[in-house]
């Protein structure tokens, strides 16, 4: 049986829900990387539950206990070596899909977002997520624990489709809340409307590790189109004519270039920048990022 | 090069589709939404003048492609060096009217037209058609040598001819023949001959006209007796030169020189003549001859013999009685018993003027009186309106004819075959006036209450043709004709003397003269064949005035002999070239798909993957 993590992403979208699926896939991702679960070397207080049989006694938390007929053990949060920050945009623009047998960019973002989220919890790392457009539609700040999750799913979830992408601030306002250096994964179409560039410049100044998923559809990519029409660009409204077997050449070659830009600025700043087709397994995109994950110190 | 076809070059009007839509392809109503539509602008922006170039490149290869189509479409025509030249047709049209005898410069007009015509004879090949048409119609087909032969034993005619009919049989002639082809007409651009417009609508025509100058002409273009019934051996010539100088000329009767004379330039005079001849006579008018001898001679014909004798019955009215008495006083006619005039009512003695009666009541007797003479007309109902008579245009010596306010509508006893042939004028399509053997029957009184006639100026003129010679069993009539003309011989003619019996009673006459008509074995009347008085002005139009007389699919005119060598295609060194264009046309039309599609080339994701840098994956 094929792993999950490397089925069609249109083909998990329609196994289940977010949480679902991102589960299944980062199980999945788990299993291929024939790896346990990283353990802290050191543990911070994270709260009390029930106990149940079989926890272990050294965690009692006896002063509960002597003063009353409730027993409770503490619960410990592994002392990280990574705080992180997904970063994911959820504006007009990435709701759009090339084929209506394709999963669109923000479904696809979400999915993976949420897998990469539920990976590093796994890590017993900090993770926290903000959705955002034309502003931030939903933060989440990192946290390690398991319940942290719903969180962030809730987070995912949340609506977006405004007609404009504020990449940067959302770049800024993750920067802020890692409070110490991180790494921040941005998830996006980079089609933003703000001095992305700058912001990523700004973060790697500050410390924090960056990765640059660079969402895009096939059909953005290969421009498949072949009646002549006026193409519009759905936050802008801005239409521009054209006749695709005249300009898809000339649209591939900007393509190309407009990535080498972003690889080019992510580089020069000790940042990644990765082109994912929201055609591509979500395994792969998990390995970069985890990859990512792993060379940091 | 030129079209065997050249309408269809219209079809590269079509070459103005793609330029339209290169201009209008701005105005796409299609709506596309597409994230990236930014990028699509900046690559425009940045390939701009690449993206202008290979537009206009497209652009041209299209309408290129429409343009070379539609010249397949026409048959391209082409000098194309060595092989052989493709059969073709060619009718050459000889103008060899009249005028083509004059003489300029020494030379024969029809001289000139057959160098010209020689040219495309001398270059034909075993595979092509040709005919030679000539100006009366005759055609002659065949190979080179043998119509070479024929055109130099092409001789003017003596008239008109029919170029018209002339043209649309070469264009008959090489429209079946099947092979591209066209037609070559020699002319001499008369005037007078192409002053209407003619349409040859599929036919290609190539026209040489001559380029001598038309010389001036001395002509005789009127030679008319009067009266037509000479007595007392004399009588008058009406004649009219055409003469840019004075003209001697000379009258001759029966092959006799009567009368010499001066005339002015472009005069008319009235000559008296005298002769001892009796009976139906020839004669000729002659001036001196010039460069163009055909219309230097003019044919006459009269009648000389005694007066006729005319008695007037009182009931003919004064009208008719005044004017016997005035043609009496001219020494027109005699009194006499010889030939009456009368109103029917009274006893018929044929030969006779016959009117109907002026008092209505007096019907029923002329009826019975017109029986007993045996003539098988009847009156019948009267008939009151105002009507012009229709006659032929000569009836009554060129002047109107008269309006009609009473008549009896006539009836004949021998059938239809009577009314046709004997009735003179008519009203309402219905006879009027008739004759018959020995009679001239009116519907109408001789009185200005029931016609103009009587008190018209062509009256005394009318009355006397009538009591000369339709009511004489001696000169009844002359025939004006021109060379050419078929001439239909009338009821009272038996026949031409010294002409084979014709069939259908109609004859026709090549060669200026004069013949005469016979009845019961004896001269009647005659026919008088002249050239027509329009061959004799040599006038012409210019070159291009005689193209645009012509309607055609191609039309060139030249005075040029070489140039109208170069208009010739049938029998030139070219070839068609039709495939050779449409193999250019299917070179543009590959050429543009390969401009085409050479922009049409994606760059694939995994060609992205160095441009994305995407890191290596992480070991497991």
């Amino acid at each position: 049986m094929q792993r999950p993590d490397l089925l069609d992403p249109s083909e998990v979208a329609a196994l289940g829900d977010l949480a679902v699926t991102a589960r299944w896939m980062v199980d999945g991702f788990l299993a291929g990387l024939h790896r346990s679960p990283r353990r802290g070397s050191s543990v911070e207080f994270a709260g009390h539950r029930a106990y149940q049989a079989g926890d272990d006694l050294r965690h009692l938390d006896w002063r509960i206990a002597a003063r009353g007929d409730r027993l409770v053990v503490k619960e410990f949060e592994a002392e990280t070596n990574l705080r992180a920050m997904i970063v994911v945009d959820v504006s007009r623009s990435m709701a759009w899909s090339g084929d209506s047998s394709r999963i669109t960019k923000v479904e696809y973002a979400r999915r993976l977002a949420a897998s990469l989220a539920l990976l590093l919890l796994r890590q017993r790392d900090a993770v926290g997520v903000i959705a955002f457009d034309d502003a931030a539609q939903a933060v989440v700040p990192p946290r390690a624990h398991r319940n942290h999750w719903r969180r962030i799913v809730s987070a995912l979830s949340s609506d977006g489709g405004a007609p404009a992408s504020r990449a940067a601030a959302a770049l800024d306002h993750a920067a802020r809340l890692l409070r110490r250096s991180g790494l921040i994964v941005l998830i996006s179409d980079l089609l933003a409307d703000d001095d992305l560039p700058a912001a990523v410049r700004a973060c790697r100044a500050r410390g924090h590790d960056l990765l640059l998923l660079h969402i895009m559809d096939p059909a953005e990519v290969d421009f498949p189109f072949s009646a002549e029409a006026v193409f519009v660009d759905p936050e802008t409204e801005a239409g521009v004519p054209a006749v695709p077997s005249e300009v898809r050449s000339a649209y591939a070659g900007t393509v190309a270039r407009v990535l080498e830009e972003w690889a080019e600025t992510a580089a020069a700043v000790g940042a990644d920048h990765v082109l994912v087709t929201t055609t591509e397994p979500f395994g792969l995109a998990l390995r970069t990022a985890f990859a990512r994950r792993e060379r940091l110190p | 090069m030129t079209f065997l076809t050249p309408a269809w070059l219209l079809l590269s009007l079509a070459a103005a589709i793609p330029i339209a839509i290169h201009l209008l392809r701005r105005r796409i109503g299609t709506r596309v939404e597409l994230p990236t539509a930014r990028y699509l602008a900046r690559a425009e922006a940045e390939h701009s003048r690449e993206l202008r170039l290979r537009n206009i490149l497209l652009m041209l290869l299209r309408a290129g492609a429409i343009v070379l189509i539609a010249a397949a479409a026409a048959r391209p025509f082409a000098p194309v060096p060595g092989g052989a030249r493709a059969p073709g047709a060619i009718a050459i049209v000889v103008d060899n009217t009249m005028s083509s005898a004059a003489v300029s410069g020494g030379v024969p007009v029809l001289d000139e037209l057959r160098a010209a015509a020689r040219v495309p004879l001398e270059r034909l090949a075993p595979s092509d058609r040709a005919w030679l048409i000539t100006a009366d119609g005759v055609v002659h087909s065949g190979p080179g040598e043998a119509l070479l032969v024929r055109l130099d034993s092409i001789r003017p005619v003596a008239g008109r001819g029919d170029l018209p009919r002339a043209l649309a049989l070469a264009d008959a002639a090489v429209q079946g023949s099947g092979l591209p082809g066209e037609i070559a007409l020699v002319t001499d651009a008369q005037a007078s001959q192409w002053n209407e417009p003619l349409a040859l609508p599929r036919a290609r025509l190539a026209i040489y006209a001559a380029g001598s100058a038309a010389p001036a002409n001395r002509a005789v273009v009127e030679a008319t007796p009067e009266p037509l019934r000479w007595t007392g051996g004399s009588g008058a010539l009406n004649i009219a030169f055409l003469s840019p100088d004075s003209a001697l000329y000379r009258i001759t009767i029966a092959g006799e020189t009567v009368l010499r004379g001066v005339a002015e330039p472009d005069g008319r005079i009235r000559a008296p003549v005298v002769t001892t001849t009796r009976g139906w006579f020839a004669g000729t008018v002659e001036t001196e001859r010039d460069e163009l001898p055909l219309d230097d001679v003019r044919h006459f014909a009269a009648f000389a013999g005694a007066l006729p004798a005319v008695a007037v019955t009182a009931g003919a009215g004064t009208y008719a009685a005044t004017a016997v008495a005035t043609l009496a006083d001219r020494g027109r006619v005699q009194r006499g018993t010889q030939i009456h005039v009368l109103s029917a009512d009274n006893a018929i003695q044929l030969p006779a003027l016959i009117a109907a009666p002026l008092d209505p009541v007096r019907a029923v007797a002329a009826n019975r009186a017109l029986e007993r003479a045996g003539i098988p007309w009847r009156f019948g109902d009267r008939m009151f309106d105002s009507v012009t008579a229709r006659a032929d245009s000569a009836f009554f010596g060129g002047a109107l004819p008269p309006e009609v306010f009473v008549r009896y509508r006539l009836t004949s006893l021998a059938g239809d075959t009577a009314v046709a042939i004997e009735t003179l004028a008519s009203v309402n399509g219905e006879p009027w006036m008739v004759a018959g053997d020995g009679y001239v029957l009116l519907a109408s009184a001789l009185d200005p209450a029931h016609s103009a006639l009587p008190v018209s100026a062509a009256f005394i003129p009318w009355l006397e043709r009538m009591l000369s010679h339709r009511l004489t069993s001696d000169a009844i009539g002359v025939i004006q004709a021109q060379t050419g003309d078929t001439i239909r011989l009338p009821p009272w003619a038996d026949g031409v003397e010294a002409v084979a019996a014709a069939a259908h009673r109609r004859v026709a006459f090549d060669v200026p003269a004069v013949h005469f008509l016979t009845r019961n074995g004896v001269r009647a009347g005659a026919i008088v064949v002249n050239p027509p008085r329009r061959e004799s002005l040599l006038e012409r139009i210019t070159v291009e005035t005689l193209r645009q007389r012509f309607t055609a699919a191609a039309v060139t005119a030249t005075s040029d002999v070489q140039a109208f060598d170069r208009a010739l295609l049938s029998t030139r060194g070219r070839r068609e070239i039709t495939g050779w264009v449409l193999l250019l046309a299917g070179a543009l039309i590959v050429a543009e798909m390969i401009v085409r599609t050479l922009q049409g080339r994606t760059l694939r994701p995994d060609r992205l993957s160095a441009a994305g840098r995407r890191p290596p994956a992480a070991s497991g």
